[in-house]
């Protein structure tokens, strides 16, 4: 189920360039803040649109629909007509989100149930189009329903505020996913451009492009061949892609992140920081508060939360932690894949708990842990964990992943990596150092010691290098096919 | 930090950031068009640099220059055409400045460059390759394989200098502003444009395999006189079998038509009066050989089409066409149209008994 069409606006693209330079002339001219967010809304539907002109009416009702439910929170005092109406907007979500994302998922799964049973079935897929971004915006939509019958936040009066909110072109197709809370009153403040604003554009700029171009395209080309045909590479080969697709989802997911927050600063606008480092944790459950924060902090509020978090016992707990992995998998698709993905990471964290408690009963251990050598072994080792279940995000089903995860334990001769080992140690290095140096604040130190001039050339370097190494075929960002 | 430190910083940043970028691109730019070249065209590139080594090294003798595809690159050993034999005097010096899927326009832009760095040659062989012949409409976005067809603007600007440009705008009539903004995209950003040749030559580690096997074959083993031979051991009978198959995929069908293409004997003719003007002699149009497989896949007409129009071709500018199709064994072919080296020094034995000898004698 793809949505795009051959006129699709993709970021990393000079037509997304022009698209954001000629909007972003034309807003900045714009003399009433009225004016500049409707001229963000037509451009968000249209960049939208490109994408797919009906989707885009899809989009526009279900957000005009949760518009007027929030509205109706705040106006109803009646906290039974409250429950109704936030049921109302979840179920609308949930309900678009089943349909558009996971109708085929389930039908399939009941046809394989009821062909395990000897029952045969027939009929084939829905033709269902997916439209680009449902799983980012159902949830910000959620999210602000249930902040507003929280009365955590007002409901917002202005219909074009909101639209705004859900489709703000940089973030709608693949996150950060935002909350109305951070979101909406930025739009009220008066909107300057400055050097400063421009200057942090520019260097999320410069840091996306790299990540993807240089970094994520160029593991691609070592991960790809290993994921589509496992058996035909040897062991070594298999570890050089699972360490690669590590890096590839990292800087590609991340790097789309930084383009969308320097694209959202050039409008005035800032983002959810959505990657904190995320390699550098010592276990899982750190791994999980900076790896795509804007989603794990949502599942945390929206999901674990309310199913009672860890305010139960020890069973309650993790019960609640596996159900809240095992749908943020499913998030990420329609595929026992990810949701065996979220298990998997459900259980870590499980272990994790268990662990943690144990070592609070033994200092020594504990102590042991906490050193250098200790913590450099948990970094260590979290990040084997995730690099292992990355497998199943990647493979294109459970059958490739028991192959690649078999040739990786058992020494299996076959074809070596299709790209020089030299890339991928030199990229993999790349990243450890820029995890180590963002940690330390020696990136914090450098930006603020050398002189502005020696920042912006090296920046502008760096991106040109970046691009000129970028493989030949660019490809999609991971997440726009969530 | 102050706010109001924070924004000189800003300012600093990006002014130096912008400043930085247009420097690049303006070098870069400048560099394309001027003297880098072969950043954009690593084929040419390679060509004249050659060119003007073997110039500088035999600055009294004459030079014919062999303009046409990659069958005359693999098939004119230009350096044994260019050794001279004891007790005679020494012969011109014979030099391939042929383009893979070159056409008319890639001959006359070639040629154009040449007389522009003062390597006028004295006399061209122009090769004559049917397939080009054949009338064929202008649909855009082919693919960029298909350089047998009319130019793709997308593949081609990029090669292209501004100087260039009238040339390929009175060819390509109804396509001038896509060729523009071809051409200006190729020039935005070169550093990722050019990508390919830039880390096939400065950072090897780096360039795509499939790319770099692209250029090695078409750039890197440009030999010093242009020649591009095809030895033994660089195939197997299994990569000639394929190679045939791919031959006779792209070929077969071309090779039925009933009228010449008027744009392809436009560029011809304005290739033959360029070097009229130039006072460049034409010492032959010249037909590569093929396989008899390949020359079955002619249909009886375009045979014929093709014989009369390179004749006429040939009267009109005081000139010969060399029909050297049938001159060389079926064994001796890479994929029924290219020569491998065993078959190139017969066919190169031939061609200077027949027509650059006498050619030179008529000269002289």
């Amino acid at each position: 189920m793809s949505p795009s069409r051959s006129g699709a606006i993709l970021f990393c693209t000079q037509e997304f360039l022009l698209f954001t330079l000629a909007i972003f002339a034309v807003y900045w001219l714009l003399p009433y803040r009225t004016a500049k967010v409707y001229w963000l809304l037509g451009a968000s539907f249209y960049f939208y649109a490109t994408w797919n002109e009906e989707l885009a009416l899809v989009v526009a009702g279900s957000s005009t629909a949760d518009y007027l439910i929030a509205r109706g929170l705040d106006r109803f005092p009646s906290r039974r007509w409250r429950q109704v109406l936030l049921a109302i907007s979840l179920g609308g979500n949930l309900a678009l989100l089943a349909y558009f994302k996971y109708s085929n998922f389930f039908i399939e799964s009941f046809r394989q149930m009821l062909a395990g049973a000897g029952l045969e079935t027939s009929g084939g897929a829905l033709d269902i189009v997916l439209p680009i971004g449902i799983s980012f915006y159902t949830f910000e939509a959620i999210s602000y329903t249930m902040d507003v019958y929280r009365r955590r936040i007002p409901a917002e009066r202005s219909l074009a505020n909101f639209m705004l909110f859900i489709t703000f072109f940089p973030h709608m197709v693949a996150g950060p996913i935002v909350r109305a809370r951070a979101f909406l009153p930025q739009m009220r403040r008066p909107k300057k451009l400055n050097w400063y604003r421009l200057q942090v554009a520019f260097g999320y700029l410069v840091l996306g492009l790299i990540k993807k171009m240089a970094i994520s395209d160029r593991m691609a080309m070592i991960a790809d061949p290993v994921f589509a045909d496992p058996g035909a590479f040897g062991s070594g080969a298999v570890w050089g892609a699972i360490l690669a697709y590590s890096i590839q989802i990292y800087c590609d997911f991340s790097g789309y992140s930084d383009l969308a927050m320097a694209v959202a600063h050039l409008f005035g606008y800032t983002l959810t920081f959505n990657f904190d480092m995320p390699y550098s944790s010592a276990n899982v459950a750190e791994f999980w508060r900076r790896w795509h924060i804007s989603l794990s902090s949502w599942l945390r509020d929206y999901l674990f939360i309310p199913l009672g978090g860890s305010r139960g016992g020890g069973w309650q707990t993790s019960r609640n932690l596996m159900i809240t992995m095992a749908l943020g998998g499913l998030w990420h698709g329609a595929s026992w894949n990810f949701i065996i993905w979220g298990i998997a990471h459900g259980a870590f964290l499980i272990v994790h708990r268990l662990f943690r408690v144990a070592c609070q009963r033994r200092p020594e251990l504990e102590f042991l842990l906490r050193s250098h050598l200790g913590t450099i072994y948990r970094i260590g080792l979290t990040f084997a964990c995730v690099s292992l279940a990355w497998v199943l995000f990647r493979a294109p089903d459970l059958q490739t992943a028991s192959t690649i995860y078999s040739r990786a334990f058992a020494f299996e001769a076959g074809s070596p990596m299709t790209q020089p080992v030299e890339i991928l140690a030199i990229l993999s290095s790349a990243v450890i150092l820029a995890h180590l140096a963002g940690r330390s604040g020696l990136r914090k130190y450098l930006y603020e010691t050398i002189p502005s001039p020696i920042v912006g050339i090296a920046w502008t370097a760096a991106a040109i290098v970046a691009m000129a190494l970028a493989p030949d075929a660019g490809k999609a960002f991971i997440y726009f096919q969530f | 930090m102050a706010r109001s430190q924070r924004k000189r910083r800003g300012r600093g940043i990006v002014l130096a950031g912008v400043l930085t970028l247009l420097a690049v691109q303006a070098t870069m730019t400048y560099g394309i068009n001027r003297s880098k070249l072969y950043w954009a065209d690593p084929e040419y590139g390679t060509t004249v640099g050659n060119l003007a080594l073997r110039k500088a090294e035999f600055p009294q003798r004459s030079l014919i220059v062999v303009l046409g595809t990659s069958r005359s690159r693999n098939g004119v050993a230009a350096d044994w055409l260019s050794q001279p034999v004891p007790g005679e005097a020494a012969p011109p010096l014979v030099y391939d400045a042929c383009l893979a899927g070159g056409q008319p326009i890639h001959m006359l832009l070639m040629l154009r460059r040449f007389v522009a760095i003062g390597a006028k040659p004295d006399g061209v062989v122009i090769e004559l390759l049917p397939a080009l012949m054949r009338e064929v409409e202008t649909p855009e976005g082919i693919p960029a394989r298909a350089s047998y067809l009319p130019l793709n603007p997308k593949r081609e600007a990029a090669r292209l200098r501004y100087d260039d440009f009238d040339l390929v705008r009175a060819y390509d009539r109804d396509r001038q502003w896509t060729w523009l903004r071809a051409w200006i995209d190729a020039q935005s950003a070169p550093w990722y444009t050019q990508r390919y040749t830039l880390t096939s030559r400065y950072a090897k580690l780096w360039a795509p395999q499939e790319n770099v096997s692209a250029l090695n074959q078409w750039t890197y083993a440009i030999g010093p006189y242009g020649y591009c031979p095809i030895r033994a051991g660089t195939y197997t009978d299994d990569s000639r079998q394929r190679a045939g198959r791919v031959a006779e995929d792209s070929y077969r069908h071309l090779l039925k038509f009933e009228a010449i293409d008027s744009v392809y004997d436009r560029t011809m003719r304005a290739l033959l009066n360029y070097c009229a003007e130039q006072g460049i002699a034409v010492v032959g149009l010249l037909m590569m050989p093929e396989n008899s497989g390949f020359r079955s896949w002619y249909a009886p007409r375009t045979k014929r089409l093709v014989q009369d129009y390179t004749a006429g071709l040939a009267a009109d500018f005081g000139t010969r066409v060399v029909d050297a199709r049938d001159w060389i064994a079926d064994d001796q072919f890479m994929d029924g149209h290219h020569l491998l080296e065993s078959g190139s020094i017969p066919f190169s034995d031939r061609f200077q008994r027949d027509v650059l000898r006498p050619w030179s004698r008529a000269r002289d």
